[in-house]
């Protein structure tokens, strides 16, 4: 074939015919999709339409035949272009769809379904043999095509019909005609009022199953239509409210950006989306809290997704786009953490450190003013317990809350939060938090708050230098054999770890060489014109390390218990 | 052989170290001691007064003068009321004049003892005094470090004692200090052979362990590490009484000096304790973590262990330490005076827990018996009792919460792997298998019970029932086979007392136990017990990781019980 890639003339009726005949009418089909422009690709649909019309060989079944898969873009275009071409009877189209897609016969994909509706442009009476196959009980996506086309021609006969079919007891006609009715770019008074009445209608009335499907034609229709009350009345008439629901309310918001609501109906959107369930859609909610934050909603945003996360159904790590947008901006990200540290329910605390899991960094000159959250000193102090307990991992970020709560909280809580300072954090991490004090005590800051900060250090320096005084015991050390033992055994582990690794892994996703000497390795890179030239790429080591905490070892049953109690803002017995 | 004792003599650092070895050295060689240093007493400058024959073969009396390390001119002649040459002055001013009358007829060998040598810029002062004052009765001599090994290879060392084998076990021990185990295990090599030679006189090969555990101490203090020696003194304690409780026992001539024998092992086994614990551990136990990270672990449990063992000790040697002062002959007792060092060591040891909260789980059930031991001190003091009720509270709600979350909770087994893996599996079936016996939980209980924790007891008790039913609760007791056992180091001797039930305000549990004191025939006829000795039963408890019997918890709990009563009334 790849002689033929150069030469557009090789895609003509006997070209065609040998591809069909031989079986490579998929790479027939892919290199006229590459080779051809648009006016050339144009002529090749004729002759290809003539071919299909005449029936002489069956291209449906050649192109299945030659595609070990499912059916590429080059293919699907081809037949999606043929069939406003075809001459045959809507049911020979559909069968012929689906003999060359091996799909299913009532829902043709959306190239072909764009393809059935210029069919459908091409005669009207085509509505009518729509309308048999779908009595006969064969209804599906075509019939979308099949009114959208008619309710442009002719609406005054079509309006009515669809209406009488959202209301009849046939579930495939119903939902079709909602789909219809919902996308129908409206020129009657009287056929909005209808339309408009009609799915609110199907909104109360039809099982809850089927209510997502009328909301969302409703909510479409409300926005392509010069009618505000839409929109309200479709949220209003909501029942029960499922999964799909909530979806086809997340879709709203996005195809919006929300703007399209008004106050009282977007806060009811978002009432619904805040009592997600485990089979919701989250990715869904992740790019609809994302284009609330791009919108520069940030309240509305951060309310809904706090009020999810509150919930417990879903933990922030699902909102990945939201959690990256979070992060890019330092008052929304300190809005998050300081009302999440706040508020006393366990698992808007848990999503702060889902928070930082990727970007603990970015809390390093966290600064949270708690002025608005108007903490009382029973607040301020779990609030501090909460940071501690759950940013136990990411020290500098967890000294950054408790300072932030000592400069913008109750006075009261001070000597708690300085406690909170110094046992866990500094006990625990003699570097990293204690740098972050010092820089404290060395910048502008208020006395009270720079006094707290020398007591601290001033209390870790005796600790450190009454450890420091004792060093290391040797009669504590363990036995020759036993250490042997416990070295053995976290050789054994790393092993594993190391083992384990590669799966799943990034390093996976390339190709990979031992290099067994060297510090820099050869290659030769093919340029453009198939020629080589010699590259030499050097090695690089990248290291990183982390402070450990210390009671990780000294105390690891207590240290445990701290989180745990701390996470909930209790206090240790 | 030779350097190692030298340098041992040379590194004493305290002359009351080199006053009690040089007794030993001279009885070794066949003299006899007729006065050793005693704290408070004049000694009119002669440290220790012995007869023997000379190598002239004719009996004499020998006054030594000692002084630790080298002899410097400010020690010779000095300020320092610990100078020599006026020591040497008391000797013939006043000493001389004193003499016993069975020794007056003797000549005199006054003996200036040095740990190391004179140094050169005052030897002639010193060999100028002693011609000076040499006459036809009174002649004079230098021991130096050199002199004092000779005398212990050809004495106490001699190859008819230690043979050459056993020499070089004991320089290899010493060499090796650093690594306790290898060190341990040769110098049990030496412990086992000598005392197992029973051709020799049980007093020489007391004395021949006494000095070799002298010189292994000195080079382990020397190396900075104390552990060999202090588990060698721990060992050769109990082996010592369960060879001498008879002989002291025994109405004999010879009582005095098996009693002076064990009583000089005790001293030395006290005087390591001093160095590592009164000296090295003890200032720090009140320091938050300060003993935590003093550990060199990568491990969790190598933390917890090394702490739990450091507070055993401890009290063991502080329960040494009361009963040499207080004479409490028949057990621990609550004590309402304690010499202020005494007293000090016990509010640092109840500090400690609270310091190293690593201490509120322990990792195995074995650990009870370093509690035990840590809250019979503890109880003893009535200042120390409101710390260690929080420390119970602390234990029962860490180690149940651990429990009921499969963390680290205390198991039965005390194999090191098996620890460095637990909790391997975070299930019942685990946890259940792993937690089959207890002598902690009651022991919990019952200290509880005795310092009025009513809601404590409370709690226990709900915990046994409501989690610990597969598990037996358990305290020792001694049995028939215990005297014989536990002085050859045999953990698997006296009886388990099983079944226990903690019971509402402890009652079934403590009924048990006080029937069992009752009607025990064993604990009474214990050597420790008829000799008054019961630290030396609690500390071959310790070494064995045998639990104090509730004997010897039981009357003072009574006496606790009735002090609370008593605060109540008052309030």
């Amino acid at each position: 074939m790849n002689n033929k890639k150069s030469d557009p003339g090789s895609f003509d009726r006997d070209g065609l015919i040998h591809a069909a005949q031989s079986g490579e009418l998929r790479a027939y089909l892919d290199d006229a999709n590459t080779v051809l422009d648009r006016d050339d690709w144009d002529v090749f649909v004729s002759v290809s339409a003539t071919l299909w019309n005449e029936r002489m060989h069956n291209l449906p079944q050649a192109i299945k035949e030659s595609s070990d898969s499912r059916l590429r873009h080059s293919g699907r275009r081809w037949i999606a272009d043929i069939i406003p071409l075809v001459r045959s009877k809507l049911p020979v189209i559909l069968e012929d769809i689906a003999l060359a897609t091996g799909g299913d016969l009532s829902d043709p994909d959306y190239p072909f379904s764009e393809g059935l509706s210029k069919w459908f442009e091409g005669d009207e009476n085509r509505f009518d043999e729509a309308l048999h196959l779908a009595d006969q009980g064969v209804s599906g996506t075509y019939l979308n095509a099949a009114f959208t086309v008619s309710l442009r021609k002719r609406p005054d006969f079509v309006v009515p019909l669809l209406v009488e079919m959202v209301q009849s007891s046939d579930n495939n006609c119903k939902l079709q005609a909602v789909f219809s009715l919902g996308r129908y770019d409206v020129q009657s008074d009287s056929h909005l009022a209808l339309i408009a009445e009609t799915l609110v209608e199907a909104i109360s009335l039809w099982p809850v199953e089927d209510v997502s499907k009328a909301l969302e034609a409703a909510l479409h229709f409300g926005r392509i239509v010069p009618d505000d009350t839409i929109v309200a009345r479709a949220i209003g008439a909501l029942g029960e409210v499922t999964p799909e629901i909530r979806a086809a309310l997340a879709h709203a918001i996005l195809d919006t950006g929300g703007r399209k609501f008004g106050e009282e109906e977007l806060a009811s959107v978002l009432t619904h989306l805040a009592q997600p369930e485990s089979g919701d859609r989250f990715e869904l909610y992740d790019m609809v809290i994302y284009t609330l934050l791009e919108d520069n909603q940030s309240d509305v945003a951060v309310d809904l997704l706090t009020s999810m996360l509150r919930t417990g159904v879903v933990k922030l790590g699902v909102f990945d786009s939201t959690m990256h947008k979070v992060r890019s901006d330092t008052d929304v990200f300190a809005n998050c953490i300081g009302r999440w540290l706040t508020e006393d329910a366990d698992h808007l605390s848990s999503a702060v450190s889902d928070l930082l899991m990727n970007g603990a960094s970015d809390a390093e000159q966290l600064s949270i003013d708690f002025r608005p959250f108007q903490l009382s000193t029973a607040q301020t102090i779990a609030a501090g317990r909460r940071a501690v307990g759950q940013l136990m991992v990411w020290p500098k970020a967890a000294m950054n809350v408790l300072i932030s709560l000592v400069r913008t909280g109750p006075q009261a809580a001070h000597s708690e939060l300085e406690a909170l300072m110094f046992d866990p954090l500094l006990t625990n991490y003699w570097q990293s938090p204690r740098e972050l004090l010092e820089a404290t005590r060395n910048n502008d800051e208020p006395a009270f708050l720079t006094e707290t900060v020398d007591r601290v250090l001033d209390r870790h320096d005796d600790y450190c230098a009454a450890i420091e005084t004792v060093g290391f015991i040797p009669e504590f050390r363990q036995s020759e054999a036993n250490r042997f033992y416990a070295a053995l055994l976290r050789h054994e582990e790393q092993e594993a770890i190391y083992k384990s690794a590669p799966k799943g892994a990034l390093a996976d996703l390339f190709p990979t060489s031992l290099m067994l000497f060297g510090d820099s390795s050869v290659y030769r890179m093919h340029t453009g014109d198939g020629e080589t030239v010699r590259q030499e790429a050097a090695l690089s080591t990248f290291e990183t390390s982390q402070e450990i905490p210390r009671m990780e070892i000294a105390d690891p049953t207590r240290s445990w218990l701290q989180r745990v109690l701390y996470s909930q803002g209790k206090k240790l017995p | 052989m030779n350097p190692i004792i030298k340098e041992f003599f040379s590194n004493l650092k305290e002359r009351d170290e080199l006053d009690a070895i040089v007794p030993e050295v001279l009885t070794a060689m066949g003299y006899e001691v007729v006065s050793r240093p005693m704290v408070g007493t004049r000694q009119y400058g002669a440290d220790v007064v012995a007869t023997g024959i000379d190598e002239d073969g004719s009996k004499k009396l020998f006054l030594f003068s000692i002084k630790r390390g080298d002899l410097s001119r400010s020690e010779w002649n000095g300020a320092s009321d610990q100078a020599l040459r006026p020591s040497l002055d008391e000797i013939r001013d006043a000493y001389l004049s004193g003499i016993a009358p069975e020794h007056r007829e003797l000549p005199v060998v006054i003996v200036i003892t040095l740990g190391g040598v004179i140094m050169e810029n005052v030897q002639r002062q010193v060999h100028g005094y002693m011609s000076d004052n040499t006459t036809q009765l009174i002649e004079y001599r230098i021991w130096s470090g050199d002199t004092l090994t000779q005398k212990v290879l050809d004495g106490a060392f001699r190859e008819e004692v230690l043979s050459a084998e056993l020499r070089h076990s004991l320089r290899k021990a010493s060499a090796m200090v650093e690594q306790p185990d290898m060190s341990m295990r040769l110098f049990t090599q030496i412990i086992d052979t000598v005392l197992g030679d029973e051709d020799e006189d049980l007093l020489v090969r007391i004395r021949v362990l006494y000095l070799a555990l002298w010189v292994l101490f000195v080079w382990a203090r020397e190396a900075g590490n104390l552990e060999a020696p202090y588990r060698a003194s721990e060992l050769l304690t109990i082996r010592c009484w369960g060879l001498l409780h008879g002989e002291i026992e025994a109405d004999s001539g010879t009582k005095q000096a098996y009693s002076h024998a064990f009583f000089e092992m005790v001293q030395l086994h006290l005087r390591i304790w001093d160095q590592l614990y009164a000296e090295k551990i003890l200032p720090h136990c009140g320091s938050k973590h300060a003993l935590s990270l003093a550990v060199p672990a990568r491990e969790s449990v190598d933390v917890n262990t090394a702490l739990f063992t450091t507070a055993g000790r401890i009290a063991s040697g502080l329960l040494w330490k009361i009963w040499m002062h207080s004479n409490l002959d028949e057990g621990p007792r609550q004590l309402d005076e304690l010499p202020a060092d005494l007293h000090d060591a016990v509010v640092k040891l109840a500090e400690m827990p609270h310091a190293n909260p690593t201490m509120f789980v322990p990792a195995s059930e074995d650990q009870a018996v370093d509690i035990s031991l840590v809250l019979l001190v503890l109880c003893m003091v009535p200042d120390t009792r409101e710390s260690t009720a929080a420390w119970l509270w602390q234990m029962a709600n860490s180690s149940i919460l651990a429990f009921k979350h499969h963390l680290r909770y205390p198991i039965t087994s005390s194999d090191y792997t098996v620890h460095l893996r637990h909790p391997a599996d975070r299930d019942e079936n685990y946890r259940t298998a792993n937690t089959q016996g207890s002598m902690f939980w009651p022991l919990l209980a019952m200290v509880a019970h005795g310092l009025g924790q009513d809601d404590l007891v409370e709690m226990l008790r709900k915990f046994q029932v409501e989690y610990m039913t597969h598990c037996t609760f358990q305290a020792w007791v001694p049995n028939s086979g215990t005297d014989q056992k536990m002085w050859n180091p045999d953990p698997r001797n006296g009886s388990s007392v099983g079944g226990l039930t903690i019971g509402a305000q402890a009652e079934p549990l403590m009924e048990v136990l006080n029937q069992e004191v009752d009607e025990n025939p064993h604990f009474k006829t214990l050597s420790t017990t008829r000799l008054g000795h019961w630290p030396m039963l609690l500390h071959a408890c310790r070494y064995n990781r045998l639990p104090p019997p509730p004997q010897v918890w039981m009357p003072l709990i009574s006496q606790m019980l009735g002090s609370a009563k008593s605060e109540q009334s008052e309030q």
